[in-house]
Order: C-alpha cells, then structure tokens, then sequence
C-alpha cells in the first residue's frame, strides 16, 4: 500500500470515527448510542495494538466511557 | 498435566486461578493443580456436580503441548479424599481412576451422549449459535476469508515484533472488559437506574468486545505460528 493509500485509509477511518462520536454524543447513557460506543471502542483497541496515533483518528483525549453518561458535559 | 505451546491459549481451571467464582473451584481433572492445559483439550465446564470451574487464557506460559497421560490420575491423587470422591462423582469412580482405569470412561459411563464430557473445541456458546474459538477455527475462518480474513491480509505487513505487542494490547484490553463487566458500577455510577435492557445491551457489548479481541488473538497466533513453519 502506497503512502497515499495509506493517508487515504486514515481519513476513511477518522470519517467514520467522527461519525460514531456524533451518533455516540447524540445517545449517551441511552441504549441506542451502545453501538457506537462499541465501534469506538473496537477502533480504539486495535488503534493501540497497531500503533496508529490516535490523534490522526480523531480519538486523541477522547472519553469513550463519557458515552455511557446520561450527562455527558464534554467527551471530547 | 499438559501443557501449552508457547503463545498458545490455555485453560486454567485451578483453585486459586484469577477465575470467579462463588465458591470454593475444583481445580478441573485433566488438568491438574498446578493448572494449564492446551484448551482444545480442556473438558468443558461444568465438569462435575456442583461445577463452578471457568477457563481463562494464559498467554504467559510456555510448554511442549505435549498431553501428560497419568496428570489425572495424579490429579486426583493429590486431592483430600473427601474431595476426590465428590469430583470423581462416587467412591467407586475414584476407586476405578486411581487403579488406572481410563478415566474418561470411567467419567462418561453409560451416560447419554448429551451428558458426556465435551472439550471446548468441540463446544458451541450456548444460545448464540457460534463456535467458541479455537485456535484452528478463528484462525482457518479468517484463512478461508471468513471473519477477521482483513486484519489476517494486513498482518504479513508487520513484523514479529509488532504481532507480539498487539496480542499484549488485545489481552490488556480483554482484562479491562471484564473488570466493567465484574464492577459494572465502576463505570456507570448510576448502573442501578438504568434499564434492563440498556444494562443487558452493554454487558453483551462488553462481552462481544472481549470475544473478538479473543478471535483476534487467535488469528494473530496462528498466523505467527504458520509463519514459522
């Protein structure tokens, strides 16, 4: 994979994690942001087992467990 | 008792194992008091009446794999006699596994089939309709271009080094999945006020997490194991 697919897969991701943050904040504590929390925390173990910054997908000083609040005053 | 391959996952059913438990475990015959056995080996819980005995990986131990014929015979020996006779089920099982008989069929009898010993590989998680993984399975699943076949193309991109520390990630990661799901409360403070359906909904996410990362590590061993041949 080239340096630009590579950039490529990065912004793919950080698009999806911003997705999931929004759905995420959107249902915190409510049963239906669980699957957003899920997927964050699913990006965020392999993100850390792989070495990929977390700053580069958008989950750099990111709560995820702020996802499970009912108040949620600033996760990100 | 048996052991296991470097990296390769192990049941631990042994008294004094981190394992939970609501009373006192039984360490698991076949497996022994010391503790490890490769998992496809390992009976299933519950092995015996009153069974509370769990399985947990041990990534840190290292062995032949070769299985130890005479472990539960030893096993057995080494327990309380009280004891012994309660797992083994009768005075007269015990009297038969400590005279070398095997002891499978001493535990089997002439039990119905559904009331056999099972390994866990033979296994399937009650309920959902998948396959507890194996090393064999997650890993030839993924070979097969089933699940986690993604993560298995990426991996002949790293090396040794990076493999090992992912698999430290991933078992980090499984060890904080199961304190929230032991000590819910830790993470919701107001757990008790939440729905049943939202307090069943996250235990089962946390679950599917440690489940995956579990898979995962599976993958990941047997790659490095085929890539070493």
């Amino acid at each position: 994979m080239s340096a630009e697919s590579n950039a490529g897969a990065m912004i793919c991701l950080a698009e999806v994690v911003e997705l999931l943050k929004e759905e995420g904040l959107a249902h915190a504590g409510k049963y239906e942001g669980l699957l957003a929390y899920q997927a964050l925390s699913r990006i965020k173990s392999s993100a850390d087992a792989y070495d990929v910054p977390l700053a580069e997908i958008g989950l750099d000083g990111f709560d995820l467990d702020a996802l499970l609040r009912t108040q949620v005053k600033s996760a990100a | 008792m048996a052991s296991g391959a470097r990296g390769m996952p192990i049941a631990n059913g042994s008294a004094g194992s981190a394992t939970t438990s609501l009373r006192k475990p039984h360490p698991m015959p076949h497996i022994g008091p010391k503790g490890p056995t490769p998992k496809a080996q390992a009976p299933k819980p519950p092995f015996h009446p009153f069974c509370r005995c769990v399985l947990t990986p041990r990534w840190d131990l290292e062995g032949d794999g070769k299985p130890k014929h005479d472990a539960e015979r030893r096993f057995f020996e080494a327990l309380p006699a009280g004891e012994a006779r309660k797992v083994a089920g009768s005075a007269d099982r015990l009297r038969r596994i400590l005279a070398d008989e095997d002891w499978e069929k001493v535990v089997n009898g002439n039990a119905d089939p559904l009331y056999r010993l099972q390994r866990v590989r033979d296994v399937y998680r009650v309920g959902t309709g998948v396959t507890l993984p194996t090393v064999t399975n997650a890993y030839e699943t993924a070979k097969r271009g089933g699940k986690h076949s993604g993560m298995l193309r990426q991996l002949d991109r790293l090396g040794s080094r990076q493999l090992e520390k992912a698999i430290r990630s991933h078992q980090a990661t499984i060890d904080i999945h199961r304190q929230k799901i032991s000590n819910p409360r830790s993470i919701v403070e107001d757990w008790d006020a939440r729905s049943a359906e939202y307090q069943s909904g996250l235990l089962k996410k946390w679950q599917a997490e440690i489940d995956n990362l579990t898979e995962q590590i599976l993958v990941i061993e047997g790659y490095i194991n085929e890539r070493r041949k």
